[in-house]
Formats: C-alpha cells, structure tokens, sequence
C-alpha cells in the first residue's frame, strides 16, 4: 500500500468511526469529488457496515433463545397460577364424597383396548390429625401445590423446583 | 462515581455489586466474545468472569481503572475457556438458531441462504484476524466505543487503536478477496 493510500484510509476509517474533525470531513468532501476515491469510500463503508451488522447478529443469535425462553416462562405462568387457583377454589367449595366400600362402586365402562386408567391427579384427603395441608396433589406435572389457608377463601400457593425422576424396569428378555 | 460504586462493592454492598454487574455486562460479553468468537459460549464465560470478580475485586487498588481490570479478566477467563473448547475456526452454530434465523425470513429463503452464507464468509474473515486487530475491530462495532474509550480497555494508546482498525479493516479486505478468488 503506497502512502497515498495509506492516509486515504486513515482518513475513510476516522470518518466512519466518528473520530474526523471538522477540517477532516472537509478534505473528505472533497476528495469524494473524484469518482475512483468515491467508489473506493464506498465499498470501504460498505464491507466495515456488513461487517458490523454481521457481528451485532452473531452475538444477539445467542442470546435470542435465552431471552424467548424466559419470556415464555413469564407468559405460562400467569395462566397456571390461574388454573391452580380456580382447581383449588373447587376443591375448597366442593370436597371430594367419601370413599365408598369396593363393592358399592359402579361398574366402570372399559375394554382391552382402552382400559380404564385410574385419575392421574388424585386429591387425597389427609388423615384429620395434620391440621395443614388438607388437600395436596398427587401425581401432577404441576409445579404449584394449593393449600387452603385457615380462613375460607383463603388459599397458599407452593411454588416446588422439582427435579422429576423415573423409574424403568428392566426384564432379561434374552 | 465509579470510584465510590467500586469502593461500596469492595465493602460487600449488595446494590452496589449488582449496579456494577448491570453497567459493565454487556460491554464485558462483547469483549468476550471478541477473544473468544463463539457466541454460545459467552454467557458461561460471562459467569466465570464476575466470579473470579468478586474473588479479587479487593485486589483492585485504583476504582478508576476497573474497565481494563475486567477486560484482563474478561480476556484471560475467555482464553481459558478458548484453549478448552477451541476458538472457532470454521463457523458453527446450532440448529436452533439458525431455524430462529430462517423464520424472519421464510418469505425468501434463497435470499435468505445467500445473506446468511455472506455473513458467515465475513465472521470467519473477522476471526481469522491476529487478536491485537480483531479485538478493537469488534469493539468498536458492538459498543460503538471511541478510540479513547477502545485505549483504555486494552490499555494501549489511542493512536495505536486507530492504527490497528485501519490495519484491521485492510487485512479484513485482503482476507476476504483470497475467499473470493479461491
């Protein structure tokens, strides 16, 4: 690169940094008049453009999905606090009848091909001598447990960080 | 101002701690991410960084110089995790990303192929840049810093910022015609 060349650069890199005095972008001006320096400038604001836009989408890439996901989290829970709320409600106004003796019990429709699965979130009623809580869960993917509080109406929701676990069988099949 | 905010997190102040972390993150990823060229392994290093931090913020003795007292954390901590995971040399990104990447711009996917192909021909040029070149160059464009602010964080002189942006840029150029002849 000869030192004409060298200083027109200095000169392109100063004006697109915002670091060119007055008197600078002047003699820019200038020299833009020249259509060989003008294509030149041109090409020169252009890759160092594409190049930060390049790197601003690289970086912002990254981050997107951790941000989305977070979002989302926000979005759902304002529902599931919602849902637990009004399961809880019903529950609180009306509580599951006593269990009937096995052979009181109707007999449930089914066949081989869809048997009848017992209810995935089970309520419990609690022996009477825990005074708290009197109602849980069982079973759930739910990450709330709803307890009533000593006051009707009046509930304590249980945020639980669960770690679930499974437990697989395995059979000597061979 | 920085000096008291420094001063207050030296002595355990929460609000403090955490002011400094919210004022400094985002310029402490962009240099992070400047030694280390790998998007996804930021907020890790990013992690790391503010640990070690608070483990050696008494050592600081002058509050004033607390930007290239990170970035020196910043960039030792990002080297270390370069060395373990290899900076990147061919680009790679996750497919989660790029589908992200493809749903803005369904409406024209070869447009969209061809635009994303160009910005990784010129992410890769920007990597193949020697590190005292890449290092202001990102800078530069992710924070928009000045070449007063780029010399103080890389502790260097501001004449020595401009010169190696230009250098940067013209090696940049070079790189990227090689791509384009081979």
């Amino acid at each position: 690169m000869n030192a004409n060349a060298d200083r027109l650069e200095h000169l392109f890199s100063r004006v697109l940094d915002g670091a060119a005095s007055r008197d600078e972008r002047d003699l820019l001006d200038t020299l833009l008049r020249d259509e060989a320096v003008r294509a030149r400038f041109e090409a020169y604001a252009a890759l160092d453009e594409a190049v930060g836009s390049a790197l601003r989408a690289d970086l912002d890439r990254a981050a997107a999905p951790v941000v989305s996901r977070r979002l989302g989290w926000r979005i759902r829970r304002a529902p599931a606090v919602g849902v637990a709320a009004c399961i809880a409600t019903l529950i609180w106004l009306y509580p599951p009848p006593p269990a009937t003796p096995d052979h009181e019990r109707p007999q449930q429709a089914g066949s081989w091909f869809a048997p009848v699965e017992p209810p995935h979130d089970a309520v419990e009623m609690l022996p009477a001598t825990f005074e708290r809580p009197q109602a849980r869960f069982r079973g759930t993917e739910r990450h709330w447990i709803i307890v009533p509080g000593d006051e009707p109406g009046q509930f304590m929701i249980v945020e639980v960080d669960r770690v679930r676990t499974e437990v697989t069988g395995l059979h000597e099949d061979y | 101002m920085i000096g008291r905010l420094v001063a207050l997190a030296q002595r355990g102040d929460r609000r403090a701690a955490d002011r400094l972390v919210r004022e400094h993150d985002g310029w402490v990823r962009s240099a992070i991410y400047a030694v280390i060229g790998r998007p996804d392994l930021v907020d890790d290093v990013a992690q790391q960084v503010w640990l070690r931090v608070w483990e050696r913020l008494d050592t600081l003795q002058s509050p004033a110089r607390l930007r290239p007292w990170l970035y020196t954390i910043a960039r030792h901590t990002a080297l270390d995790v370069g060395a373990s995971h290899g900076r990147r040399s061919g680009r790679t990104t996750s497919l989660e990303n790029v589908s992200a990447v493809d749903e803005r711009s369904e409406r024209h996917p070869a447009q969209a192929a061809s635009r994303r192909e160009q910005r990784e021909v010129l992410l890769a040029a920007v990597q193949a840049l020697p590190a005292d070149y890449r290092e202001p160059l990102v800078l530069r464009h992710l924070q928009d810093w000045s070449y007063a602010e780029i010399a103080q964080v890389l502790n260097v002189s501001v004449e020595t910022v401009e010169t190696r942006l230009v250098r940067g840029r013209a090696l940049l150029r070079e790189l990227l015609q090689d791509r384009v002849s081979s």
